[in-house]
């Protein structure tokens, strides 16, 4: 674990420290060395589960897949901003690296943590670097509002949940969650105020259709690295804290999630629809992510082995898809210098390749056949149908609107004609290198599934 | 000012904080709390400005007449129990010491004149009344701790850190935003005296050293608006990164040394099932950090080459303070030393 | 309560309600001041001293001393504001409302 999380540290003085020759180079593989070194948690031979804790940390099946996937976007977050970053002084480079590698070290331990007080700490820690990530290397003046929503949701959603984690450590003498998990003291006397407290800071995180208002700000006025960021590991952070939090409150949870699941359910169709009419392309992908998410919190909050295993996975293949459009809408960003889609279309003619790449990822984010988006969307809508049989009904439709959405999205920017006054440079290699890291895991993952839960 | 006459004043300044801090006659912690006032007066007029005249003249009636009820409540005191020691005040005489204690720390409903006074005065003076001038009045109301007010207590303390985070937001001087701040932690400070007062100094010190190096970051900067904030970069850029920092330990994100207090006190209170307090509280922490982060978006966060919306101010480049980097380190990185601190 | 404790506390209630409501010249706010002051004086003076016990004759005395250095100060604030506003109008106090 520690020499996991001591390289993930040293990140930030090399960031700071390293020739300006070797700066992106060095973090980036380094980075990317981190992560096959972390690839060794997969192998649990003893399948124990959590497979290995000390007395601060520890790795199990969900921590592992979500914790290996945050180390694997950061090395992409380099590579993705390195245009972004072209104009600016190698200072700023550097402190821009070194608050990606702050981020990173505080996901680590905001996944590994056993402690639930160890955990509210880290979770809180990793919006000082999101805030700066959005505010500061964002372009827009829009991007101080945004950075405001981000942090006074999180906040207002994530001060109960302090109480309430204080008020489990007055009332057993510990926060260690399995330890809580396993006693389940508080069940009995455990109020609605409690389970509210613990779950909303997550449902902001997540975010739940009606509390989501933060996230397609802070996507949009986010630069490349902050929305990969926030769409693949940050919004995660959400799933893992219902899937840790679930099993502290068993019995509240079968009367209490109604409400949400309702709401996640309703929301998922909600934000597909408002998919259909945006006019911006990083807007969109963040209602889709809000649209995905539903899924993940309706099938964490029904905790059975198949829905959360759903969950897992589809978690893992939505930050990777995610992260994937977005590096895809930087690319046309970078080029255009424009978000809105009626300004980007044609450029299947002048960007050949990376009509290719815009293919893959529409056809993986409306989750087609041999991807995991599929099987963990089967996964989640199985057991949701076992859970009561008219939520098909919702679903299925937002399947569809899903699909409908990503070619919406694929048509509009590749085809069409293009705008003639505009001269686009062509793709580099370093893009396509992007969008191939990112397609491999997706594309692997799904001959061995098992790895995700 | 003469140095002679100014190192007069220094010392007597910290000689009356200590001469209350080790009184147990009501009469010489009185005097302790006089000397102070009379040896603060100069060094606020110094600057021969309208404003530091007034800033003064407020100082003044203020400490004077809160003082003066502090020894009107021990005379009374005095009357009923026969004796002048601080540490056996009758449960009356501690109610009417601690409200004009309060008057004296500037807890909210009792605030008026805290930000007009940290206005007028420069910002040294300022960090010397919002640090040092607490700690006598403080020291008081450690020792009357016997039987204390519990109500009056967690209500002002509450009132005052809804108030400081909430009239904080419309200020846009810097000096005036420090004094919101600091009566929203005073708020927090009061309400520790019910719990443990091993709290009380712990959320002391953290007050004293994270403000301490906010003013010393806005003293080199010579930042007295919020507009002046947003040139600072000009300066010192890395010093702004640090003031960024000390703004977000000021407003309590985990993981910097801010979070410290907030959380051993809420944690105190959870542990006394006062859970009302305990929700307003953290939820009254969210109007200050507003403008903390307001702050910080103009020291770093919209610095070129994104456009700012500030103009350039013509400044000497002032010499940055040795202390300067001890402080907000300080600021910034205590949290994992705090078991070593609260034992 | 004696008719001096009477007298004294009733004093010192009557001065700081005058500093708290009576909002017109400066002067008469340090007047106040000075008023609770001197009451303070008296029932050190008056209801402490006894024949017996000397060991608090000294109280007034220090007492006053200081009071008469805060009077002191008082006055002199009173001259500098009166110079840079004009007059000791205490609604003259307000260049840090901003």
């Amino acid at each position: 674990m520690l020499k996991i999380l001591l390289a993930t540290a040293m990140l930030i003085p090399t960031a700071l420290l390293i020739k300006p020759k070797h700066l992106f180079t060095t973090t980036s593989a380094y980075a990317m060395l981190i992560t096959f070194l972390m690839l060794k948690w997969f192998e649990q031979p003893l399948n124990h589960k959590p497979h290995s804790t000390n007395t601060l940390m520890m790795l199990d099946n969900i921590t592992t897949p979500l914790t290996t996937m945050s180390a694997w976007i950061l090395p992409l977050m380099i590579i993705a901003s390195q245009h972004h970053l072209v104009t600016e002084p190698v200072n700023r480079k550097r402190m821009f690296l070194a608050t990606c590698a702050t981020l990173q070290t505080t996901l680590i331990m905001t996944f590994t943590t056993t402690d639930l007080t160890m955990f509210y700490i880290m979770f809180e820690m990793t919006l000082v670097p999101t805030l700066i990530l959005i505010t500061r290397w964002g372009s827009q003046a829009e991007r101080l509002n945004a950075g405001m929503y981000f942090l006074f949701y999180t906040l207002t959603g994530s001060l109960p949940l302090l109480i309430a984690i204080l008020h489990l450590y007055v009332s057993n003498g510990h926060t260690t969650m399995l330890l809580l998990a396993m006693q389940n003291t508080l069940t009995p006397n455990m109020t609605m105020i409690m389970w509210l407290a613990c779950m909303m800071a997550f449902m902001v995180k997540m975010p739940l259709y009606g509390l989501h208002l933060w996230l397609p700000k802070a996507h949009v006025e986010a630069p490349i690295a902050g929305s990969m960021i926030l769409a693949a590991v940050l919004l995660k952070l959400g799933g893992y804290g219902i899937i840790r939090m679930i099993p502290l409150a068993p019995q509240m949870t079968q009367t209490m999630y109604f409400p949400f699941i309702v709401l996640s359910l309703w929301g998922m169709i909600m934000t597909s629809l408002i998919c259909l009419r945006q006019t911006d392309l990083k807007s969109i992908i963040a209602y889709s992510s809000v649209s995905h998410m539903g899924l993940v919190i309706a099938a964490t909050l029904i905790n059975t082995p198949w829905s959360t295993a759903g969950a897992m996975i589809l978690m893992i293949a939505h930050g990777l898809t995610s992260s994937l459009l977005f590096c895809l809408a930087n690319t046309n960003y970078e080029r255009t210098h424009t978000r809105t889609l009626l300004l980007t279309q044609g450029l299947l003619f002048i960007l050949p390749l990376m009509t290719m790449w815009w293919l893959v990822a529409s056809l993986m984010n409306m989750a087609l056949p041999p991807t995991i988006n599929l099987l963990g969307e089967l996964m989640i809508l199985s057991s949701l149908f076992n859970w009561n049989t008219t939520t098909i009904i919702l679903t299925a439709t937002t399947t569809l609107i899903t699909a409908t959405y990503s070619l919406y999205i694929f048509i509009t920017t590749q085809r069409g004609t293009p705008l003639p006054n505009k001269v686009l440079t062509p793709t580099h290699t370093r893009e396509h290198l992007l969008m191939t890291l990112h397609l491999v895991p997706l594309t692997l993952l799904i001959t061995n599934p098992a790895l995700m839960f | 000012m003469s140095p002679l006459i100014w190192s007069l004043l220094i010392t007597s300044l910290a000689t009356s904080t200590i001469i209350t801090m080790s009184s147990h006659h009501w009469l010489l912690a009185w005097v302790g709390l006089e000397l102070n006032t009379l040896s603060i007066l100069p060094v606020i007029i110094k600057s021969h400005h309208p404003r530091a005249t007034e800033a003064a003249t407020k100082y003044f009636l203020i400490q004077a007449a809160a003082a003066a009820l502090i020894l009107l409540a021990s005379t009374l005191n005095a009357w009923q129990t026969g004796h002048w020691s601080i540490m056996h005040t009758s449960a009356h005489t501690t109610t009417i010491i601690t409200l004009a204690i309060l008057l004296k720390l500037g807890i909210a409903p009792m605030h008026g004149w805290y930000p007009e006074v940290l206005q007028g005065s420069t910002m040294n003076t300022a960090l010397i009344i919002s640090t040092w001038q607490k700690l006598a009045p403080l020291t008081l109301l450690y020792l009357i701790n016997n039987n204390p007010p519990t109500n009056i207590l967690l209500l002002m303390g509450v009132i005052s850190a809804l108030a400081g985070g909430w009239i904080g937001l419309n200020q846009t001087q810097t000096r005036k935003i420090m004094a919101f701040s600091s009566i929203a932690h005073m708020g927090w400070l009061i309400i520790t005296l019910n719990l443990s007062l091993h709290l009380t100094t712990t959320t002391m010190m953290i007050y004293m050293i994270t403000t301490t190096a906010m003013f010393m970051s806005l003293n080199t900067t010579t930042t007295k608006t919020m507009t002046d904030m947003g040139m600072a970069w000009t300066q010192s850029p890395p010093l702004t990164t640090m003031m960024m920092i000390t703004l977000m330990s000021l407003g309590g994100l985990p993981p910097l040394t801010g979070f410290t207090p907030k959380w051993l006190i809420l944690n105190n209170l959870c542990h006394m099932n006062l859970l009302f307090p305990t929700i307003i509280l953290a939820m009254a922490s969210l109007p200050s950090l507003f403008f903390y982060i307001r702050l910080a978006y103009f020291t770093t966060l919209t610095t070129p080459p994104n456009t700012t919306n500030t103009h350039h101010k013509w400044r000497f480049k002032p010499p940055l303070i040795a202390g300067l980097t001890p402080a907000t380190s300080l600021a910034a990185l205590l949290l994992p030393l705090m078991p070593m601190m609260i034992s | 309560m004696t008719v001096v404790h009477f007298t004294t506390a009733g004093t010192f209630m009557l001065s700081i309600t005058g500093l708290a409501l009576h909002r017109t010249h400066l002067v008469s706010a340090l007047l106040c001041i000075e008023g609770m002051m001197l009451a303070l004086f008296s029932a050190l003076a008056v209801s402490y001293q006894t024949p017996i016990h000397t060991n608090t004759s000294l109280q007034p005395i220090i007492m006053l001393a200081l009071a008469a250095c805060g009077a002191g100060a008082g006055l002199s604030l009173l001259v500098a504001s009166t110079r840079t506003h004009a007059s000791d109008h205490l609604h003259n106090l307000s260049l840090l409302k901003c």
